[in-house]
């Protein structure tokens, strides 16, 4: 349970990026997740929690380096941000289930944003699979962010993570932004039945 | 009916154990023991009783409420036991080595159904019975034998004395290791009203006394060494559903994270975070050393894993203590023997737990009863010396509780029987007689309503709203509001006689609901059963057990939480919060149509086909 000082601190920075990820549609009522690690512990929201408003006790301290007993009302996907601790110098990661990321995540084994912020940001976001919360896709996960700062998971979301957690929130709002654009260029390209123009200085 | 008299009796009369119109998933077999009259019959169950009181509980709640007379004084020769397994036990469905005990309760005069896992349930079912049903009493120890085309009721003078444990492994060492047994102990033979039955690992009928019902009918214990199978109608929808189930399991947190890695422990530490953690007798809810009592402490002691038949999950733990080994504890025990007895050394727990288990005791009812024997002594309501937290006297009190020596002969009836002798009631903190578990109700409303509705008194397997209220599965509902705890605690409790008469491990529950298990249902016994008839039929279940209760003299004003709970706390994270039962009781009543007073209205009777019963 959040009770003081730092724990405070904490629940409030979550709580102010949950309420912008659920703002932007980015989750259902009760999806996604996000935290943040300090040391060998991370806060981390709780299983089926409302990003929406998050409360005091929805957020979670568990250990990074091992299960525990707190794990029992911790988010589905702690063991895959447990990972990603574990396997890179992170410090917060995000998860959310953007529309258009998702639906685009059905048609392409990688995204490759074809916008220009998108691309000089990401460059490419790499799509994997994984059933939610398995050992599987913990691994899948933190093995493609150490070498990307977003991953899609296909028919499922997206994770995002790095050491700030501005950026993190910035890197998961730029691939959706991407997808969507990559979605309407498609869209326009069957129905206007013509080639895009490249741009010249990308 | 066969008398044998080297035997005490015995029936192997194999055309009523092998023949008849058996349904996949049902022998439709009762074996009933008269130990008066030294008779053991064999009876056939109706299609219609299977198909709406389901077994297990539900069948026994229903035998019982027709074959018992109003008042039946439980230790009597006229309160009978009904041991029944579900339609669903020894087949591939996972969770389901499950067997329950119902009879009227010595310590709450209630319906009472106490369920046990392990392997037992297993060979029971694959003796070819539905259910063992024991009626008066024999004059001298025995124990019953079963196996497929054989009950057999034999002598147990040598065992009368034995521990659980001891008496279990000398009955597997007389009829070999193919078997299973369930034993009294000590405490049962001393009719102590919280006396449990378990086996040699650590699996009991733990509470309500059904322990000393099977004392008072001097049975040491049951042993069970059939090899029939199981069939299943559909074995490939089965198969399919097995597949699904496996990647439910191993999907959901609560049943494949925390069961799996840490066992029930691992609700401790959440438990006390949220101010749910009862410590010394519910004086409060938040302990600053429960981290000394939770589930990574527990690992420390833990030298092996164990599961009930055919369960992935495997949520018990051995532990080892000194050189003695034993199982447990779980969570329930951690609470009512650890932090309710102001104990915080997990070391003396497990040893508390462990005597427990061998002496045959409840350990919640016997960690709630100590707890306000506690209390009274350091009020000075009784003249003895005893403080919180002096594991070392605690155990010299279970010891005498057994016994039934000085103190612990008061200590044996319980904690409402203990308080009300020493003048102070509100020390009990219990419903309808039994102790309240790990839980604190002031901060889960829907734990109140449970606890003050449920048939057998305070329990938490009746309607495990903490599933809702705390660990957010199935879904999360706030643990403060009010408005939708009636229908959820309803809904909770319909599916938990479910659950107890199909019998399925509660676990499940947070996983699977009515809808697969009424595919489940439907695939073993090859009968169509849809998700609405199987929450009637828990309905009903849960109805009758009400008419039982109604019967016997409880009305309404049962319909309580203690004092206690229903004072607010002045510190901790529930501080100031206090359940408004009454209005919840009130919307209850209404929910579950029955009447301001508590009685189910003619219309809910009819609907259930239960006016034909009365």
């Amino acid at each position: 349970m959040i009770a003081e000082g730092i724990d405070k601190e904490v629940y409030e920075v979550l709580r102010g990026y949950a309420s912008r990820i659920a703002r932007r549609g980015y989750v259902t009522a009760h999806g996604g997740n996000l935290s943040i690690r300090s040391g060998n512990n991370m806060w981390i929201t709780r299983h089926a929690c409302s990003l929406e408003d998050l409360r005091v006790e929805d957020v979670v301290k568990v250990p990074v380096d091992r299960p525990s007993s707190r794990d029992v009302i911790a988010s589905t996907e702690t063991p895959v941000h447990r990972e990603v601790y574990k396997r890179t110098s992170n410090l917060v990661v995000m998860h959310a289930h953007p529309p258009y990321t998702v639906a685009v995540s059905y048609f392409v084994d990688r995204l490759v944003p074809p916008d220009s912020e998108g691309y000089h940001v990401l460059r490419r976001v790499p799509i994997i699979e994984g059933r939610p919360g398995s050992a599987a896709l913990a691994s899948r996960v933190a093995e493609a962010l150490r070498d990307s700062w977003a991953v899609v998971v296909r028919g499922h979301g997206v994770f995002a993570s790095s050491k700030f957690i501005d950026h993190t929130y910035q890197v998961l709002c730029m691939v959706e932004h991407s997808a969507e654009i990559f979605y309407l260029k498609k869209v326009y390209e069957g129905s206007l039945k013509v080639k895009p123009v490249v741009p010249q200085e990308f | 009916m066969i008398l044998i008299d080297s035997r005490i009796a015995a029936a192997s009369s194999d055309d009523l154990f092998e023949g008849g119109n058996t349904v996949a998933g049902w022998w439709k077999k009762l074996l009933r023991i008269d130990l008066s009259r030294k008779t053991i019959t064999v009876e056939e169950v109706k299609d219609v009783v299977l198909k709406e009181y389901l077994g297990g509980s539900g069948f026994g709640a229903m035998w019982l409420y027709e074959n018992t007379r109003p008042g039946v004084e439980p230790l009597s020769p006229d309160n009978a036991v009904v041991l029944a397994v579900g339609p669903l036990t020894g087949s591939r469905v996972y969770g389901t080595s499950r067997a329950s005990m119902i009879t009227r309760s010595p310590l709450t005069m209630t319906l009472f159904d106490s369920t046990c896992g392990g392997v037992f349930p297993t060979y029971f079912k694959r003796c070819g019975l539905d259910a063992l049903i024991i009626q008066g009493a024999s004059s001298k120890p025995v124990y019953i034998y079963l196996n497929e085309g054989c009950g057999e009721v034999l002598p147990a003078g040598d065992l009368w004395g034995l521990k659980t444990k001891e008496a279990v492994l000398e009955l597997r060492k007389r009829h070999g290791f193919n078997c299973s047994a369930v034993a009294i102990g000590p405490a049962g033979e001393n009719l102590v009203r919280m006396a449990s039955i378990a086996d040699d690992n650590g699996h009991a009928f733990g509470r309500g006394g059904v322990g000393a019902v099977l004392g008072s009918k001097k049975v040491k214990a049951i042993v069970a060494s059939g090899t029939k199978t199981v069939e299943e109608a559909k074995p490939e929808k089965v198969d399919e559903m097995l597949e699904n189930m496996k990647v439910r399991i191993t999907w959901n947190p609560y049943l494949w994270g925390a069961l799996r890695n840490l066992g029930t422990s691992a609700l401790l530490t959440v438990i006390n975070d949220w101010g749910l953690l009862p410590v010394m007798n519910f004086s409060e809810g938040f302990s600053e050393s429960a981290e000394k009592l939770a589930g990574e402490e527990l690992t420390k002691f833990v030298v092996g894993r164990r599961g009930c038949y055919n369960c992935p999950i495997a949520c018990k733990r051995v532990t080892k203590i000194g050189e003695t080994k034993g199982d447990g504890p779980e969570y329930e025990s951690i609470v009512n023997l650890g932090s309710m007895l102001g104990i915080s050394d997990l070391g003396d727990v497990i040893e508390l737990n462990h005597l427990c288990n061998d002496l045959g005791l409840d350990t919640i009812s016997m960690g709630g009863t100590l707890a306000c024997l506690i209390e009274l002594a350091t009020l000075n309501k009784v003249n003895i010396d005893l403080m919180w937290g002096d594991s070392e006297k605690v155990k010299a009190l279970i010891i005498e509780t057994a016994y039934r020596r000085g103190i612990g002969n008061d200590v044996a009836e319980g904690s409402l029987r203990l308080a009300r002798k020493y003048g102070m009631i509100e020390a009990s903190v219990s419903v309808k007689g039994l102790e309240v578990p790990a839980y604190d109700p002031r901060g889960a409303f829907g734990m109140a309503l449970s606890y003050a509705t449920s048939y057998r008194g305070a329990c938490h397997l009746r309607s495990w709203t903490i599933s809702f209220e705390v660990i957010g599965t199935p879904n999360l509902v706030d643990r403060f509001s009010v408005l939708e705890k009636p229908a959820l605690v309803k809904y909770t409790q319909d599916l938990a006689a479910v659950y107890d008469s199909l019998l399925v491990c509660k676990h499940f529950a947070v996983e699977f609901n009515e809808e697969p298990l009424s595919s489940l249902l439907s695939a073993v016994t090859g009968l169509d059963f849809s998700k609405e008839e199987l929450l009637a039929a828990g309905e009903r279940i849960w109805t009758i057990a009400r008419l039982f209760n109604i019967r016997e003299g409880f009305t309404g004003r049962d319909d309580v939480l203690p004092p206690k709970l229903q004072a607010p706390l002045t510190k901790g994270p529930i501080a100031g919060r206090v359940p408004p039962i009454q209005d919840m009781i009130k919307e209850y009543y209404s929910v579950r149509d029955w009447d301001s007073q508590g009685i189910p209205s003619r219309k809910l009777l009819d609907r259930l086909n239960l006016r034909c019963r009365l």
